[in-house]
């Protein structure tokens, strides 16, 4: 199998990765037809060059923890999102500089007594008893709250699922708080809500990711090396 | 085969036997445990939409059939597949097990439930079993003697059963936990004058700022009730020496049959007296320390489901260090379900894939 590369198929996140291997030196040849997905990457030491794959960001984790692609360029919140014990089937090799997201826990601002995940764990814990039902938050990320939930000894609370809008959740009564992604507050300001001190469950930012579970030829760890230490370079830049 | 005579067991001391599907609604399920469940469990839904779960226990769905059929008292047993989501392991176990609701007797009913447990292992051919046991009563006991401020107790009671966590909430409470801040000038003054009218105005104000609905969720009374709660604390202390009061208790393991005397010491050593847990202790012993190879009273032994609430136990076999069978008092359960008035409830599940190892 020749040395496989996905790269987000639309938006900002393929704009930048796209920029960003042309800052590095490497020559990425975008598909002739705009109806292809496969492109390639030349430009490397060794003569050779790798395909390349435009997928969409959470389609890209899956991939490489099916070991169907080498590495990828997604999210790292996606990528903890969609598979679960992340770090057995990836390793985030770059941190690329852009794409920067917070998933954050934020609750209304109006929940004076409520700054921090203890305080929010005392909320639930007496939910049911006073409003009738469970404590709910609205969010996509599924797995990143149960986990960040369960950290914080929270169990009893219930997933409200949200795919858009998610910060206007809790003021049309569909949620009582929300996990969402943040880049500077500013939307869950506008709707009223505020980050709790100890809520923010990731920083993350668009990463090139390697596959654990890939077959991989000793030419392609040369490949990827001069890749990911390319990649590196620029984006500390 | 060791279901059979489980169930022959169950049979014989007259219980019912519900009917249970294999696919069950998921919601009761995780509105009890909580949200943590559904990744232990495996969901599917209809084409409605509407969720289902494989079986993952038995319990509650005995317990909705109980509040369905009306029933005021009733024994319950059951057997047959259940099914978790596991890292390692068999995802798909025999479970069998035996429920006491609506018993007004608990002190008679959890000792028959321990008694028949044993009976059955014996039938079995479990030989020499260990029963260990703990009482969330006799800690909650503790915190009335100790006078914890109510706010304290609730957490402490959370995180009774896990006592690392509960260690960290003592260290906590010793250091003084988080203060109040970030507040507004006019929030803060209004809690300074200890003012509740003033403080419930603020908070409708703000939720009305923020768009919120005043009912439906957090309501502006019980966001102001938690604010004063929380002021009132604001400047105390869990002391050194009821600290150290509270970790003396949940280091305390002793022999059931000596576990009364023990609490007798405790109580004089530290000037305290533990309502009724002496004499619940003593009862529990004299009840069933009959055909137990040991029988172990562990303080700080409690489950963390919020609807567990008195005794819990387990018992072992032979030197295996995964229980046979584990049970306890659960009377928060049918009110968590749907039920007006508490129903006293006590069961216990026994794991007879574990059982099949040992015969």
């Amino acid at each position: 199998m020749t040395l496989t590369i996905a790269v987000p198929s639309k938006g900002r996140l393929k704009e930048k990765a796209v920029a960003l291997f042309g800052e590095a030196g490497l020559s990425l040849q975008l598909p002739e037809d705009a109806r292809s997905y496969q492109g390639s990457l030349t430009g490397l030491a060794n003569g050779s060059s790798a395909d390349v794959l435009f997928l969409s960001a959470s389609e890209i984790a899956r991939e490489l923890s099916n070991g169907n692609i080498h590495a990828g360029i997604t999210g790292e919140d996606l990528a903890r999102e969609t598979i679960a014990d992340a770090d057995e089937h990836l390793e985030f090799a770059v941190k690329l500089g852009f794409g920067h997201a917070n998933v954050v826990i934020a609750v209304p601002d109006a929940w004076w007594d409520v700054n921090t995940m203890a305080d929010l764990d005392d909320v639930a814990a007496e939910f049911r008893a006073r409003h009738g039902r469970r404590l709910r938050i609205a969010t996509k990320y599924w797995n990143l709250t149960q986990g960040f939930f369960a950290d914080h000894g929270i169990a009893v609370y219930r997933i409200v699922e949200s795919l858009g809008a998610t910060e206007a959740a809790p003021a049309a009564g569909q949620a009582d708080g929300i996990v969402d992604i943040t880049s500077t507050g500013s939307t869950l300001r506008a709707n009223g809500l505020k980050i709790l001190k100890d809520g923010t469950i990731l920083k993350s930012e668009a990463n090139l990711i390697i596959s654990r579970n890939a077959a991989i030829k000793s030419s392609h760890t040369e490949s990827l090396m001069e890749i990911c230490n390319k990649l590196r370079q620029v984006a500390q830049s | 085969m060791t279901l059979p005579i489980i169930l022959n067991h169950f049979d014989t001391i007259g219980c019912a036997f519900p009917d249970v599907d294999l696919l069950q609604p998921a919601d009761p399920f995780l509105d009890t445990t909580g949200e943590d469940l559904r990744r232990r469990i495996f969901m599917t839904q209809e084409t409605s939409g509407k969720q289902l779960c494989l079986r993952p226990e038995f319990t509650i769905p005995v317990c909705l059939d109980h509040l369905k059929e009306g029933r005021s008292q009733a024994r319950y047993a059951y057997g047959g597949k259940v099914f978790r989501q596991r890292k390692e392991g068999k995802t798909e176990f025999t479970q069998a097990g035996f429920e006491d609701l609506g018993n007004p007797d608990k002190a008679s009913s959890d000792i028959y439930c321990i008694t028949n447990a044993l009976e059955l292992l014996k039938k079995t051919g479990v030989k020499s079993p260990r029963l260990v046991v703990g009482n969330q009563a006799i800690f909650v006991a503790l915190l009335d003697a100790l006078e914890i401020p109510g706010a304290w107790r609730k957490k402490l009671l959370r995180a009774f059963g896990d006592t690392p966590r509960l260690y960290e909430q003592l260290n906590a409470m010793t250091n003084g936990l988080a203060p109040l801040d970030d507040l507004p000038d006019d929030l803060s003054s209004a809690l300074q004058s200890g003012d509740p009218d003033a403080v419930l105005n603020f908070v409708v104000e703000s939720m009305l700022a923020d768009g919120l609905p005043l009912s439906g969720g957090r309501t502006p009374a019980s966001i102001t009730e938690r604010l004063l709660q929380l002021h009132e604390l604001q400047n105390t202390r869990l002391s050194d020496e009821k600290k150290q009061v509270l970790e003396a208790f949940l280091l305390l393991e002793v022999e059931l049959g000596e576990a009364a005397s023990a609490i007798d010491a405790f109580e004089k050593e530290h000037g305290l007296t533990l309502e009724g847990a002496s004499a619940r202790l003593a009862h529990l012993a004299s009840g069933t320390l009959g055909d137990v190879g040991s029988a172990t009273y562990r303080a700080s032994f409690g489950r963390r489901l919020d609807y567990y609430t008195g005794l819990v136990f387990e018992i072992y076999g032979g030197d295996a260090n995964k229980p046979l069978i584990g049970g306890g008092r659960y009377d928060q359960l049918l009110t968590l379900l749907g039920s007006d008035e508490e129903i006293p409830a006590v069961g216990f599940a026994v794991w007879v894939d574990r059982l099949g190892d040992m015969a």
